[in-house]
């Protein structure tokens, strides 16, 4: 079987668009979803093409406050980056390890569309758009129509993703948890994300996402204005409605790492412990 | 049949090789290079950790096309350095060393970590060495060997 080193991005393209290959680029997801026995080359059906070396898909940048991040920049290149919002480099700084942080990208943790994908909660409340490209024209797809479910995205066999971009918001309070089963290399149980724009005492913005508690990333932009609302008029009734219309979203499942009235409890919890925070600061 | 080229322990090295064959695989068996161990095969214990252009990486979850161009340095290669021989001698001082089979993925992860930060904090060492697992010491022993490793080594990191 003959694998692609392509140099350039129009180079991937064309080989997209002419075979059917694997793109692969840190490879920390692929090379245990394929793994074999030890001594054996993981089994990939068809040919890869390996990517880790398009320099065009290395940069990361931040102008007129929007990110954008290459598809090839890796994890470790987030972290060290002087601009990323420290909410996300929080989040990066609990996943995996330093070893799979120096090899791992971005793309890689979209593409594999994981339930549990650590970077995805706050891909999705930022509302990151994902830009595609093949040979025939460019897309920019918001994360929450790329990702269609647990392992799915909408990408085509001849497309490849070439960079993720988001603005960034304006945030003065967040919260972040991931429950996993040890402070490294965990894939989590459950994970929250919360943040907030407060200025003089009243939320302007509020932003709320679930992981690993239902096939894909839980946000929903109408609780979370109803929620804002109802911090700001101090109803404790009305916020008790949001808990609750949360409570109908979250739908965890019992698996090897944890049960899903744990997830869920745990889920509702931090909720509860973020509007309490962002209620009192 | 890929070609891949990359430096090998100080060596420039050419083979041709399966691109998808993992890292730790070429390096036990192409080279000889037993001290990277497999103990999980999927990137959780750090068993298989190796140094790629002075970071560590999971030797397990790195196919060898992804090294093309780039220098790959094992426990073989790092034992002829100075700084190895201060590791070295305050693993032994600190019986961070029992059975010694996530040894040599300690002391990756503690180069990685000093070529960095030379003077780490605690936290800051239990942190780079999150990613290796040790079924024998509980830890301590070898958060302190780093740390005596450190002190020792103040001109080499």
């Amino acid at each position: 079987m003959v694998n692609y080193f392509p140099k350039t991005i129009n180079e991937a393209i064309g080989i997209l668009n002419k075979e059917k290959v694997k793109i692969i680029g840190g490879g920390t997801d692929l090379m245990v979803k394929y793994r074999q026995d030890a001594g054996i080359p993981p089994s990939f059906a068809c040919p890869l093409m390996f990517t880790n070396r398009l320099l065009e898909l290395k940069s990361i940048s931040i102008g007129k406050n929007a990110m954008k991040i290459g598809a090839g920049a890796t994890l470790k290149h987030l972290i060290e980056f002087n601009g990323t919002p420290e909410v996300f480099k929080g989040i990066l700084l609990q996943m995996a390890s330093r070893a799979i942080r120096n090899e791992a990208t971005l793309a890689g943790n979209i593409a594999n569309a994981s339930p549990a994908g650590d970077t995805l909660p706050f891909l999705y409340a930022v509302d990151a758009v994902i830009k595609v490209i093949s040979i025939n024209e460019e897309k920019e797809i918001p994360i929450r129509e790329f990702i269609t479910g647990p392992g799915h995205t909408v990408l085509n066999g001849n497309e490849i993703i070439s960079e993720i971009k988001f603005h960034i918001p304006k945030i003065t309070h967040y919260k972040y948890r991931k429950a996993g089963g040890r402070q490294s290399d965990a894939i989590s149980k459950l994970s929250f994300l919360g943040t907030a724009n407060k200025s003089n005492g009243i939320i302007e913005d509020i932003r709320i996402a679930f992981g690993s508690v239902a096939p894909t990333v839980i946000r929903n932009i109408n609780i979370e204005s109803k929620l804002r609302d109802a911090i700001n008029a101090n109803s404790e009734e009305d916020i008790n409605k949001s808990i609750e219309e949360y409570n109908t979203l979250i739908r965890p499942i019992d698996d090897q790492r944890s049960r899903a009235e744990y997830r869920r409890q745990c889920s509702v919890n931090l909720l509860n412990g973020f509007i309490a925070m962002i209620c009192c600061g | 049949m890929d070609t891949v080229e990359f430096t090998l322990n100080g060596k420039e090295i050419t083979i041709r090789i399966d691109a998808s064959t993992r890292l730790l695989d070429c390096l036990r068996d192409n080279f000889n290079l037993k001290g990277v161990k497999e103990g999980c095969g999927e990137g959780e214990c750090g068993a298989c950790a190796v140094l790629i252009d002075g970071c560590i990486v999971n030797s397990c979850l790195v196919p060898a096309g992804n090294v093309n161009g780039r220098k790959v340095v094992t426990i073989e290669g790092f034992r002829e350095t100075k700084r190895y021989r201060v590791l070295e001698e305050s693993f032994a001082e600190a019986g961070a060393v029992q059975c010694g089979f996530c040894t040599p993925g300690m002391i990756m992860a503690a180069e990685s970590l000093l070529n960095g930060n030379p003077e780490p904090d605690e936290r800051e060492i239990r942190e780079a060495i999150s990613g290796n697992l040790c079924r024998c010491t509980g830890y301590n022993m070898i958060v302190e060997a780093v740390r005596t490793a450190a002190a020792k080594g103040k001109d080499l990191w």
